[in-house]
């Protein structure tokens, strides 16, 4: 582990030209960076591509990299810039945890109903606006705070505040609404 | 009277903000109100449900061994994506086909002029100019139909051939 000091440090010595240290802030960051990425191209070959190219745009910014905010928050800034204009271009569909729940099909019950209760969600989920369902869920990566958040998505904490709580409010409603219409069907 | 609780306000107490006496004490504002406890136990669902969502991903085994790879390179998306480079791929073989088949059937035939210069005023001893230019359409359709299909074999290599041999060949490497 490496402290914010030690990694100003490493930062000077790649700026210098000591390149291969680099790998070791793409070990560090690597999980979080993809885990971002996946989140909002929702596609892991693509997530991949993205959080690479995240790396490599940041690496070519390094020099100007100010030390203002976090080594990681702007990393992962970069790297939530790459796949929301990746994701415009490509009109990549978000992709449904509902999925996964064909892939795991021969479950145990309890698993199921885990399983029913994310499809719920990600039902409920589609009815959200790309920018509001984007903010909830890096939200609800653990570690990130809402100021974190907010940095990492170029937007005033108010203004994500407002976002996370209203797709909270919608997701309540949705979820509401589904639910009730699975219980007519049983 | 019950004092009115909004949505905001649960939603704070489910994120645990405010000191420990005020969330005691909106607890026990919350105990009091029904309306209040029912919207909590909703939002409550849903702060669960995202809570327990996949945590943090893993990607593949050589990650970092591929960015190391391609730090040198420029990132791989082009500024066309293959659905866009698929329509003006599309767009500039309609442009060149409709062109062609005017051009055959005799349609600019008729469309020739020249221009001429002999008007322009000016010392013509000084600079020569040709005195005339003869222009004709059929020409320009050509070069016209010319340049689409070497637009076109541009598109169809960046925007669709190369990004399918490079997403084949990481599959591949993965």
């Amino acid at each position: 582990m490496i402290t914010t000091q030690e990694e100003y440090l490493l930062i000077d010595r790649i700026v210098a030209g000591e390149q291969a240290l680099y790998a070791t802030l793409v070990n560090k960051y690597k999980s979080y960076a993809y885990t971002i990425a996946w989140k909002i191209v929702g596609n892991r070959a693509e997530a991949e591509e993205v959080a690479q190219d995240g790396f490599i745009k940041a690496f070519n910014y390094l020099s100007k990299f100010n030390r203002e905010a976090k080594f990681s928050t702007w990393l992962y800034r970069i790297v939530f810039n790459t796949a929301i204009s990746y994701k415009r271009k490509n009109r990549v569909h978000f992709d449904s945890i509902e999925n996964s729940v064909v892939e795991f099909a021969d479950r145990a019950d309890q698993d199921l109903l885990k399983d029913d209760k994310r499809a719920f969600l990600a039902k409920a989920m589609e009815k959200l606006s790309d920018a509001d369902r984007t903010a909830v869920q890096l939200f609800y990566i653990k570690e990130f705070s809402l100021e974190e958040t907010a940095e990492m998505m170029g937007q005033n904490l108010n203004t994500l505040k407002v976002r996370v709580h209203r797709a909270r409010q919608r997701l309540a409603e949705e979820l509401k609404k589904i639910l009730k219409e699975e219980a007519l069907t049983l | 009277m019950e004092k009115l609780i909004t949505d905001d306000d649960l939603l704070n107490f489910l994120d645990g903000m405010g000191s420990e006496d005020e969330r005691k004490n909106f607890e026990r504002l919350v105990n009091e109100n029904q309306v209040a406890q029912k919207r909590l136990r909703e939002l409550q669902a849903v702060h669960y449900f995202l809570r327990n969502q996949k945590g943090i991903e893993q990607p593949s085994k050589n990650f970092t061994e591929k960015v190391m790879d391609r730090l040198h390179t420029k990132p791989s998306f082009t500024f066309f994506s293959p659905k866009n480079g698929l329509i003006l791929l599309a767009g500039l073989l309609v442009a060149s086909v409709l062109a062609l088949m005017l051009a055959s059937s005799g349609a600019f035939d008729q469309l020739h002029t020249v221009f001429s210069f002999k008007s322009l005023p000016g010392n013509t001893n000084l600079i020569k100019i040709p005195t005339s230019v003869p222009f004709d359409i059929k020409v320009f359709v050509k070069v016209f139909v010319l340049i689409n299909l070497v637009v076109g074999f541009f598109l169809l290599d960046r925007t669709i051939l190369r990004p399918i041999f490079q997403k084949r060949s990481e599959r591949l490497s993965l």
